[in-house]
């Protein structure tokens, strides 16, 4: 957006920054009464029920992406840009079984790290923790730079002020309060995530009919109607694919399977896809709408404030700071503690207090949240645009544990080596097609190999797996 | 160039709005419920 043009004033977005910024902070003081031991603090008391679990679902996969992308890419790839990104909801509705099992086989588990450590021994845990860590770091400094970058556009705040601020409240709430911090105000975010999106669609339409918009694209832009859009096609199986793979290795999902009370997971995840499913389609809705309601788009990326502010006026773009705002804290405080409990769990128990008590791992798990939090914000400072691109990167390594993780859930026969072979053969794959193809390939390549890999060496060299010892934490024996 | 139709394309963006609006209520009913019935966490 160029420079003046922002969709509202720098000192409202200050005020707007500071009264959530400090609702928030209070909220996880508040709850953190209840995260004194280490259970409370990483898994939420593993009793949080149907209404907090679904919606922490929801709030933590509407990222900035969610409400500034999908916009974008409606109006990039026209109708099938709104599907393919709503078919990210997929890998909600198929982790919904995964989290049944995943809190059945380790009801006194803490991370997806420590279940392929159990499952598949030491070589499998060093190549998933480092394409989890890879992951978890990469998506967080995108969102604290998405931050930065957002609120700079929208507001005029400057980027380092928006971003450390942005990161600073999200460090702070989940400092104290933990994951039951992180799971209240998804609530509150997701509620008001929702409520901003429709209201500004429904503003769109009442200035001008659907009728009006098909009308405008069929004569101006027939492409975004066209029923054969083969790039946007193959990105549909590849965005969903991605989203899978995303789901189903990283810990900000396995964490909430733990949280969960018993039986509740299965409903929460379903019904968390369903709540999500609309809302790229309705976001992306107003991408397509901008040339109906008079509006030239010369930044595709913010499309979505520009459309908002001009149908609602100030308080349109009151709205879209919030909705913005909401979406950034939602996916990075969850980001943080889950990263968190895989460094203290995994990395800093392991290797530095293997005999420290449950206590003590607490104390450890707050100055690690500090310490990802600094380095996050290190990261994001320098504010190097192309961390999108890395995300993307991320596509590949991440489709590669998906075999894995199911088979190592559910088939008792598959055995460590074939696991290891899957992720590394699955992300060596996808990441050159990445290269020599393009982007949109790529998962769906990896994900391919790691299929074929993870079925070839089961059923060549079959291995009976002990389901106790998920439970018991008993390691198995290594690849 | 095969194009999507206005009513496909209407009910794609009404189905959305209202979907939407179910899910924000969804997720305000079942808080009323677990919070009468004790088991929020």
């Amino acid at each position: 957006m160029p420079e003046g043009s922002q969709v509202l004033s720098a000192s409202a977005g200050y005020i707007l920054l500071a009264v959530f910024g400090v609702m928030w902070i209070s909220l996880g003081i508040f709850w953190g009464r209840r995260a004194k031991s280490l259970e409370g603090f990483m898994v939420a008391g593993r009793n949080v029920g149907l209404a907090l679990g679904t919606a922490t679902a929801v709030a933590t996969w509407i990222t900035s992406n969610t409400t500034m992308l999908a916009p974008q890419f409606a109006l990039q790839l026209g109708v099938w840009g709104m599907l393919a990104y709503s078919t990210a909801s997929f890998g909600l509705f198929l982790f919904a079984p995964l989290a049944k099992r995943i809190r059945q086989a380790m009801p006194h588990g803490y991370t997806s790290v420590e279940f392929i450590r159990l499952r598949y021994g030491r070589t499998a845990y060093v190549v998933f923790l480092i394409i989890s860590l890879f992951y978890g770091l990469t998506w967080m400094v995108s969102m604290g730079m998405a931050g930065g970058i957002l609120l700079e556009a929208l507001a005029g705040i400057p980027y380092t002020h928006g971003m450390s601020v942005l990161l600073f409240v999200c460090v702070v709430y989940t400092l104290f309060g933990g994951l039951f911090a992180v799971i209240g105000t998804d609530f509150i975010q997701s509620v008001i995530i929702l409520a901003g999106v429709v209201a500004v669609a429904v503003a769109i339409l009442t200035r001008a009919p659907l009728s009006e918009i098909h009308g405008n694209l069929v004569s101006n832009r027939p492409a975004l109607l066209s029923v054969f859009f083969p790039a946007a096609i193959i990105a549909v199986f590849n965005n969903m694919l991605f989203g899978i793979g995303e789901i189903f290795h990283s810990n900000v999902w396995w964490s909430r399977a733990f949280a969960m009370r018993e039986g509740i997971g299965v409903k929460a995840y379903l019904l968390a896809g369903v709540v999500w499913l609309p809302i790229p389609v309705v976001a992306g809705f107003l991408g397509l709408a901008a040339p109906s309601v008079g509006i030239n788009v010369t930044r595709p990326d913010v499309v979505g404030p520009l459309v908002a502010a001009n149908i609602l006026g100030y308080a349109g773009s009151v709205l879209v700071f919030i909705v913005v705002f909401c979406s950034l804290a939602s996916s990075i405080d969850s980001l943080l503690a889950a990263t968190s409990d895989v460094v203290t769990k995994e990395v800093v128990q392991p290797l530095f207090m293997p005999n420290a008590s449950d206590k003590q791992i607490r104390k450890v798990a707050s100055m690690v949240i500090v310490a990802v939090g600094l380095t996050t914000w290190a990261i994001c400072l320098p504010k190097v645009g192309t961390l999108a691109t890395v995300l993307f990167f991320a596509g590949p390594l991440v489709g590669s544990t998906i075999w894995p993780i199911i088979s190592g859930l559910f088939w008792q026969r598959c055995n460590p080596a074939g696991a290891v072979l899957a992720m590394v053969l699955g992300s060596a794959v996808g990441l050159i097609a990445y290269v020599q193809i393009g982007w949109y390939t790529a998962t769906l390549i990896s994900t391919a190999m790691s299929f074929l890999t993870v079925i070839g060496t089961t059923l060549l060299w079959p291995r009976a797996f002990d389901w106790r010892s998920l439970a018991g934490g008993k390691e198995a024996v290594p690849a | 160039m095969t194009l999507f139709p206005a009513w496909f394309f209407a009910s794609l963006v009404y189905g959305g709005i209202a979907l939407a609006v179910a899910g924000g209520v969804l997720l305000l009913v079942l808080l009323a419920r677990d919070v009468g019935g004790r088991k929020v966490w």
